[in-house]
Parts: structure tokens; sequence; C-alpha cells
């Protein structure tokens, strides 16, 4: 729990409450005057806006978890940079330290205060080009730089932590090949700037509790069209950066919180498959569709874009081409690429393929979205793919920005959004599931098969018996017809079980053949089989040849219990053959079953695994990485 | 990775048919696909009318 201490507000003598934190600005309750915040004392007015802004699911009071300890949100400085709005929520932590919340835009991330083991220049690194330069800050480590931010205005509400009185600075991100992001905010005028370590982590994460209730059906502005009077409602508010006017297709950028009449405007020629300020759940997020936008690439494909936004989750983008769909979030815990752009990297335990290259113009918008969506800046994109997941890197004037995607099939879809009528699918998509399992998941389900099948294999060899019933060397006559031999009684218990007839026979340039009748004593029922050994050899063309095998064996299977004897009836190729063995064994196991099942088991992997591997291979026509 | 199990159910449990089917031609000394040329005659004939 946060103490609370009690002081009077030099501008109105009333008395607030504020937490006995290293807190240095607060606002007052009652006068709503910004105070600097001293140790134990209010100083004088400070000259800062204020902010009642309820866009955010955060409030005052709101509580979370961050690497196992509880914090208390106890104020916030909303910061308004060029094309962005971040809300820095102060954490009161519950052993009285305070850390930084950075929220916006569906993304959260603690910024811990840290001190670089290198003192760089801050005009330096905000020099640096984003996605190439680099530059060691801490234990030996190179940073890239991956996005800057200016901050133009700053707003107030409860008892916050300012790096900067007069709310005017730049916020560079830095990330090293670790993951380690690292962000420094100061003044490119100025050398003082303080560091802070970003740790990103999920909205769930943080367990928040005690947060402002919000809709997806809330209008956060209206907006009367400066070319038609229309009233546009607009539901991403304060995020949105661009519209385009519902009824007359008038384009608006945002700049300084007024919309900007743009000289384009957009005719409403295209009509998307989901209905603008359509509202469905998308993996467990309900979502409001505000934008829909078509693009296309250099070489003249084009695709469609559906903006999608949660009060809570922020933006996240649904692009279709060719009837295949992707669900994707701009995600700041991203990959960082040091060297080549265009060859794989490991990310996440997986190993991300580069697929497309290119630069996109606009062809249509309509809607509300994050971006200046009309400055048509031929933004280069590069994708990269572990279908059914993708990863796409965006390079603008600000930084760069990174969107992680998965496939969404066309149910997902229409569950999503009942009574849409999607596109027919061309081909095969960007990160569609070849065959739907991964070349892992197979090798592993194949292998376990294999353990599994020859553990209930050996268990069953262990009931088998093995017992030899009848084992005779039997000397032949010289007669042309040789006699048939009848055997002993003998008694099979088992409920059905087999009989093994090893039989082998001197045979030399010579064959041997005996027919079995296995004949049921108690009714009659007779089971036959022949077969034969037969073994030559001999010396041709220098050298020597044999071919068969003067032993074999024969199975007679299902045999039910019973007393049994058998009816032996050899015939040999002539009087060389002298004798012959029989050894009859009952109840052996027969491996040819095993590799049967296990094959028979197998087929579907290995069709999967074809599958898979052809639509492998179209989906790579598509890729000028191929 | 489950997620990926989870699609392959079907083919998990035609693998536990399968397996069944193994552990019951063991016991029961059924051969599958049996090309060894087994006959069978049972006494009383196929069973057709006769004189």
């Amino acid at each position: 729990m946060s103490i609370t201490g009690i002081f009077t507000c030099p501008e109105c003598q009333r008395a607030i409450n504020a937490k006995n934190a290293p807190t240095n600005v607060i606002v007052c309750s009652h006068c709503f005057a910004p105070l600097k915040k001293a140790a134990g004392a209010l100083n004088e007015r400070i000259n800062l806006l204020i902010t009642n802004d309820t866009s955010s699911p955060i409030q005052i009071g709101t509580r979370g978890v961050w690497k196992r300890k509880s914090f208390e949100i106890i104020g916030r400085v909303q910061c308004f940079y060029e094309d962005a709005l971040f809300n820095n929520w102060t954490m009161l932590l519950d052993d009285g330290d305070i850390m930084m919340l950075v929220e916006g835009y569906g993304q959260f991330a603690v910024y811990e205060k840290i001190a670089l083991e290198i003192a760089v220049s801050f005009a330096m690194v905000a020099r640096m080009e984003y996605g190439s330069d680099s530059i060691e800050l801490n234990n030996n480590k190179k940073y890239l730089l991956e996005r800057e931010g200016f901050c133009k205005i700053i707003k107030i509400e409860g008892e916050a932590w300012l790096f900067d009185e007069d709310g005017v600075f730049n916020s560079l991100e830095l990330a090293n090949e670790d993951g380690d992001r690292i962000a420094l905010i100061g003044s490119k005028k100025n050398t003082d700037y303080s560091s802070f370590r970003i740790h990103y982590q999920s909205f769930a994460d943080f367990r928040f509790q005690q947060l402002r209730n919000q809709s997806i059906d809330t209008v956060t502005k209206e907006i009367a069209c400066k070319k038609c009077s229309a009233t546009n409602r607009l539901y991403s508010w304060p995020f949105t950066r661009s519209y385009s006017c519902d009824a007359c297709g008038a384009c608006y950028e945002i700049k300084n919180g007024d919309s900007d009449l743009l000289r384009v405007t957009m005719k409403s020629d295209r009509q998307p498959v989901i209905p603008l300020q359509s509202t469905g759940t998308i993996r467990g997020v309900e979502y409001r569709l505000v934008g829909f936008a078509e693009k296309e690439d250099e070489e003249g494909y084009s695709w469609r874009e559906y903006t999608l936004f949660s009060p809570v989750q922020g933006y996240a983008f649904l692009s279709e081409f060719n009837g295949h769909w992707i669900f994707l979030k701009e995600t700041a815990d991203a990959p960082v690429l040091f060297k080549a752009k265009d060859i794989d990297f490991y990310f996440s335990g997986k190993i991300f393929r580069p697929y497309n290259r290119y630069r996109y113009s606009l062809v249509y918008a309509q809607g509300e979205f994050p971006e200046k969506i009309f400055d048509n800046d031929q933004t280069h994109c590069v994708e990269y793919i572990y279908p059914p997941e993708i990863w796409v890197r965006e390079m603008h004037s600000e930084g760069i920005s990174w969107y992680h995607g998965t496939h969404l099939s066309g149910k997902e879809l229409r569950t999503a959004f009942p009574g849409i009528s999607l596109p027919y699918t061309i081909g095969v998509g960007a990160v569609q599931s070849a065959g739907n399992v991964g070349s892992t998941v197979l090798k592993r389900s194949m292998l376990g098969i294999l353990a599994l099948f020859l553990l209930l294999f050996f268990i069953t060899m262990a009931f088998n018996r093995n017992q030899v019933v009848y084992d005779n060397f039997i000397t032949l006559p010289d007669s042309t017809n040789l006699p048939m031999l009848v055997t002993q009684k003998f008694k099979l218990d088992k409920w059905r079980s087999n009989l093994e007839f090893d039989i082998s026979a001197p045979v030399r340039n010579n064959w041997f053949e005996v027919g079995i009748t296995l004949v049921n004593a108690d009714n009659g029922t007779e089971y036959s089989i022949e077969k034969g050994v037969e073994k030559y050899s001999g010396y041709e063309d220098g050298e020597s040849w044999s071919e068969g095998s003067d032993q074999d064996d024969a199975i007679l299977h299902s045999i039910p219990a019973g007393n049994y004897f058998l009816e032996i009836q050899p015939a040999r190729g002539d009087a060389t053959v002298d004798s012959f063995s029989l050894r009859v064994t009952y109840d052996v196991p027969m491996w040819r079953n095993f590799f049967m099942f296990v094959i028979f088991a197998l087929l579907p992997v290995v069709g999967i695994f074809f599958r898979g591997a052809y639509l492998e291979s179209v989906r790579w026509q598509n890729s000028p990485f191929t | 990775m489950i997620e990926e199990y989870k699609k392959m159910k079907w083919f998990f449990i035609w693998v536990l048919l399968l397996a069944g089917g193994m552990v019951f031609s063991n016991m029961s000394g059924y051969r599958v696909f049996s090309s060894g040329g087994q006959q069978q005659w049972k006494a009383g004939g196929p069973g057709l009318y006769h004189k």
C-alpha cells in the first residue's frame, strides 16, 4: 500500500492528498492547479496543461502487477507526439519506487530508469539512421536506432514524474540483437537526457484491476465535415491520425488536434466485404471495423486492409489478398535486424524467411486510420514468414514499425462477422498453413507412433508362448511316390493363435516342397498350406552364383483352439533330396503385423508431408525470394 | 504447438484404432494381409443342399 500525506495547495490553500513517492508534479484535486512537488512539500504552480481524456482503459487508481510487484497508478503524463499519442502513467510500486507505464495503441511497456554504462551524445544518437546505424550503449552491445518521436505537448493528471517541464522532448528507441530495448528521452539542443530500459508486457500479464469501463460503441469524437457539413463520428480518437468523410469522401489529417482538410477526395466506388462499423470478436478481443483501404505495390498487385479498433487492445488489421486473410497487430517487442534485411532471422524459437518486399501506394481509403494514410509516401515493406505467422517490417519517416500477423481462416472471419460474403481464394496464401501441421509436429508424431507400436508389440510378445508342438527329421525313401506322414494329435488351447512351420531340406540345384494340412480332430476342419525350398548355384562368366535357400517358413494363422494333427505330404525334384526337417511352433509373434500396421499408421503423415511440400512450392511461386 | 497437435486429433484416433488392431492381431494370431496361401475346408462342406 502507498503511504499518503496531506499537503496544502499553495494556490487554493485547501488540503490535498499526495503519495509519499518520488514524483515531482501533482495536480490539485480542488483547483486543478499543476504544482511542483519536492520532498515533503508542494511548491509553486507550473505552466502545464491538464488532461481529462478518458480514451485509455487505465485510470488513476488502476492496480496491476509487474515482475511480481503490485503497483497502483497515481498519475499520468499524456504525450502528444507529431504522429502518435502515448500515456505515460506513473506506477507507484508497493516498495515505494516509481516507474513509468507507457501505453498507447494497445501496447504496454514499463520504462525503468537506468544509467547507461557508456555516455553517448543524445544529438549524435538522434542523427543515426534508422535500422542501419548502431551504437554501443551497454555491456559492449551495439544498439540499433529503431524509432524517434518528437513530443510537442504534454498534459498531466494526478501525481506524476516529469523528466521535462516544458513538455517538448525527443524520444529515441534503440534495441540490441538480444531484444534489449532502451529509450533515450531528452532534447537535441541539451546534453542532458534520461535513459530507460523498456519492458514490453501484454495487457493480460499486468492483471489490471479497477480499469475504466470501455465500449467499442463509444463515439469518442464528432467532427463536422468542412466540405459538406456532415457529422463524422470517430471511434478511435484521440489515436486517429487521418479519416475520410462518410458522406462526401473528403479526406482529413489530424494536425495539432485539429482536422486539416486535404485536397484528395475518395469516391466511394469500392465496397469492403466487411461493412464499416461492423463489430466482431477476433481471437477473444472485440473490435469495431473503423477503416478500409486498398493498397497496391509497384507491380500492380493490390490488396485490401481493414482497420479494426478496440479501446483496450488498440488497432489491429485484416489484410486480404487473393481471398487469403492475415490478422495483424503492430508489435513493439519485435525482431531486431542488424545485418542484411533479406535473409532469414531467428525469433521466438522460429526461423522467419523473407517472403516479399515492396513499396506500396494507396489506391482507396474510407474511414479512420492511426497513420497519415493519405500521405501516400511509398512506405517500404519487407515480409518474413513462418506460416501461419508473419512479421512485416515497415520503414517510415519516424522509424521502423513491425507488425506481427497470423493467417485467419474464412471460418474464423465468418464467426467474427456473421453474414459476410468472402471472396474466393486463389492459390496459396502467404502464411496459409501448408497442411496445417508443421514439420516438427509431423516428425515428433512419426517417432511417437513408432515408439507406441514398438511398445505395444513387445507387450503382446510377452504373451506369446513360442511352444514347439512338432519337431522331426524325416528320411525320405527312394520311391517316386512319397508317402503322406500323419502326426500324433496335439492340443492347441488358446482362443485363436498361429502355427509357424520351419522347413529345411538339403537341396542342391534341386527343389523340395511340402503340403501341410492341419486337421481339427474334433470337427474335421482342415487348414492347409504348401511351402517349398529350392537352391541353385553355379559358375558362369568367371563368377560363382547362387540363389534360393534350403530353408523357409510358413504360417497358418487364426487357428481356433482344439485337438489337431498334421498331414504332411512331401514332394521333391529328384531322389538326391533324401530328407527334410520340420519344426512346428505354436503361438509365435509376427513382425510382419508390426510393420504393416506402422506403415498404415504413418500413411496420413506421409500424405500430409507431401501435400505440405506441394503447397509450399505453390506459395513460394509468388515470392521474389525464390 | 499444442494447437497443431489438436488439429491432428483424427489422425491420432486413426493411430489408436490401428494400434488396437495390431494388439488384437498379435493376441489372436491373425496375420494381416495374409498371402501365404492358407486354405480352409470345413467338414460340413459349403452347406448347399444335396441328395
